[in-house]
């Protein structure tokens, strides 16, 4: 898609801050973004890399200190309060919300940019607060107040009232922060759901990058006061990725899509098997600190051995000798144990 | 909906106790009437000739309608004030408005005396201390407001506030310690409050400046529920925060600053009202907290004028003793049970 009409956002030569007594401090300049309908964008930075004043100035709260900003080829600056609330909605990160609120009665205000001044709500607003309820799956808790339900539950309900006020683009200030796993997963197939079916534009700011490079379709990555924009996959291969750490010992390993201490080597070891048992036992080794080789090893062999329910982790040293293990656990043990007597 | 006829069922209830309320006291006073007396006194079958006639009329009545709208003016003044200050213990008095009045009635009656000024000779009207309060608390407002305009944390208001409370309590003392005994009493009378200064004229007066406060707070209820959300949230919804804020000081200034300069700071209905309505109602919407902050409001406040003259003699006790004697153990068992359900 990359027609005129799907961008949704367009900002050239931004420049973003606050000013409080006469003094200024930017936090972000010579910006250019763009976001397109169907994409589902994560905004990730170090903590006070101003990813929460991306947001903020996004959504107008804070005013630009330079450029304009285009909604669907409107500049911002023009739009009234709610004009703007049609077009952009906002989630912020962790609201403090008196508890006696009730669902329905939240998301419902997302109606209010569409409301008259005594607020009467039409047919259309009430089918809209339903289906908004109905998508993020908290119909079933429209009338429970909110110091009733869970914190996955809530942030759900928050994200309703951003659907319920209709807009092409929504943007969430760390929205899986307080979420369990579970609910982070959950979240996340729900706003991908949103972006490809309902061509929305979702940037989200977030520090689970396991969830943002699985989910996104672009990364922006706030390094020195302005953004990378990158699909996720080229954000790790050019490894702008590293970006994010400037501690030297802690790397991204591109073939577990994670951050990893660079700890002390104990050596290299042959690992053979298959499946995933193989890949955990894997994954076990190269935590404790082997580099898994098999061309160069130094005779340490292990050998995956998966037979009848029963799984055995054979350990053959270079002397032929062989210890048996039947848990990751006990491999562990038997390997760094013997690493000690040996060095 | 199961939650509508609940609220049917209980507004049905209040608007019954409201009404005998309003009716027990208007039989209450030193005049002795019956019943069938105010009916005949409202289907306008009785006449001038009759014994409880003048008194009923002079007096009775606007002692009771400005305790209705006394009652439903602080209690939409403490709805407002808290939910702007998202703080379950804002009050109509946050603002700084009962400390102006009390500091403009202080410098009329104490400071008259204390710098022998004595522009009172023989003593002050009613509508001299109705100017002062209403002067104080208009410049204390004032000076809130240009401060509320440089200052975008709310919060910073609320300190300032009983800040200037203080500041204010501070300048009275040292009027109370230069003053004579009988401007000292005439002071002290005025701030335990009264609902009997106010004259069928003055009621010319009362029932616009709070009939609209309480239209303007009604015009923006759609508004005050968002700001419930924060004001971010509020915000990215399209809510005007600048404007809302200025219709609530607006509204607020009227109701409770009109009340004040009237009838004396009365205090607690503000603060205790707008959380009895939301535990019963079970709710946040504005829409419907304000009407029914207004019944609930006139109908304690019309209580607790019944309660303040036992027995229907000429005892008169303070209203302000029995409002507070009313409302400070509601206050305390809100902050003590710390309600998850309010604000957190």
């Amino acid at each position: 898609m990359t027609g005129k009409h799907s961008t949704y956002l367009k900002g050239q030569n931004l420049k973003m801050g606050y000013q409080h007594s006469g003094k200024t401090e930017i936090i972000l300049e010579n910006l250019n973004l763009q976001a397109n309908a169907s994409e589902l964008i994560g905004l990730i930075g170090r903590n006070g890399s101003g990813k929460s004043t991306l947001l903020r100035s996004l959504m107008g709260m804070l005013p630009l200190m330079q450029g304009d900003l285009m909604i669907l080829e409107q500049a911002i600056r023009h739009f009234t309060p709610k004009q703007k609330a049609k077009k952009i909605a906002y989630v912020e990160a962790s609201a403090n919300l008196p508890g006696n609120l009730r669902v329905h009665e939240i998301v419902a205000y997302g109606r209010y940019p569409y409301s008259s001044l005594l607020w009467k709500q039409d047919v259309e607003a009430k089918s809209k607060v339903h289906h908004a309820m109905e998508q993020m799956n908290v119909l079933h808790l429209a009338d429970r107040q909110l110091h009733q339900i869970s914190d996955g539950e809530r942030q759900r309900c928050m994200i309703a009232r951003a659907l319920a006020q209709d807009t092409p683009i929504i943007l969430l200030d760390e929205p899986a922060a307080h979420l369990d796993i579970a609910n982070r997963y959950e979240l996340m197939k729900m706003l991908r759901q949103l972006a490809d079916e309902q061509k929305k534009c979702i940037i989200m700011s977030s520090h689970d990058l396991d969830i943002m490079l699985n989910y996104t379709d672009k990364l922006w990555l706030i390094h020195q006061k302005n953004i990378i924009s990158q699909a996720p996959e080229d954000m790790v291969i050019q490894k702008n990725i590293e970006l994010l750490v400037d501690a030297s010992n802690l790397n991204f390993s591109m073939e577990n899509a994670k951050f990893e201490i660079e700890g002390n080597s104990r050596g290299r070891l042959c690992l053979k098997g298959e499946g995933p048992v193989f890949q955990w036992t894997k994954r076990a080794l190269q935590r404790i600190g082997f580099e898994i080789e098999c061309n160069k090893s130094e005779g340490l062999n292990v050998i995956v051995n998966e037979c009848d329910e029963v799984t055995e982790w054979i350990i053959e040293y270079a002397d032929d000798s062989v210890r048996k293990a039947f848990s990751i656990e006990q491999l562990v043990d038997i390997l760094k144990t013997n690493h000690y007597e040996r060095t | 909906m199961k939650a509508r006829n609940k609220h049917i069922i209980i507004g049905s209830l209040l608007i019954l106790a409201f009404l005998f309320l309003a009716v027990a006291d208007m039989l209450t006073g030193s005049v002795e009437m019956q019943f069938r007396d105010v009916i005949r006194f409202f289907s306008g079958s009785a006449n001038g000739s009759e014994y409880w006639y003048d008194s009923f009329r002079l007096f009775r009545i606007p002692r009771v309608v400005t305790a209705i709208f006394v009652g439903a003016g602080l209690s939409v003044s403490g709805l407002l004030m808290q939910s702007l200050f998202r703080n379950p213990l804002a009050g109509p008095y946050i603002l700084g408005i009962s400390s102006g009045a009390s500091l403009g009635v202080a410098i009329a009656v104490l400071g008259a005396g204390a710098f022998g000024v004595g522009i009172m000779q023989g003593g002050l009207s009613e509508l001299w201390l109705v100017i002062s309060a209403a002067t104080g608390s208009f410049l204390i407002m004032l000076l809130v407001a240009v401060i509320a305009i440089r200052q975008q944390d709310i919060m910073t208001l609320l300190v300032l506030g009983v800040l200037i409370g203080s500041a204010v309590s501070a300048i009275v003392g040292l009027l109370q310690y230069m003053s004579q005994a009988g401007e000292l009493k005439l002071y002290l009378l005025w701030t335990m409050g009264s609902l009997r200064s106010v004259s069928l004229q003055d009621l010319n007066y009362l029932i616009p400046v709070i009939g609209i406060g309480i239209l303007l707070a009604w015009l923006i209820s759609g508004n005050l529920n968002l700001l419930l959300l924060g004001e971010d949230a509020a915000r990215s919804l399209g809510v005007r925060i600048q404007l809302t804020r200025f219709v609530i000081f607006v509204s607020v200034s009227l109701l409770a600053g009109g009340i004040t300069a009237f009838c004396g700071p009365i205090g607690f209905i503000g603060i205790a009202v707008p959380h009895i309505v939301r535990t019963i109602f079970k709710s946040s919407d504005h829409r419907l907290l304000i009407p029914w902050s207004i019944i609930a409001g006139a109908g304690i406040m019309l209580g607790a004028d019944v309660l303040s003259n036992p027995g229907g003699g000429n005892t008169i006790l303070p209203i302000n003793s029995i409002t507070a004697l009313i409302g400070i153990p509601f206050v305390i068992w809100l902050i003590i049970s710390k309600r998850k359900s309010f604000f957190q």
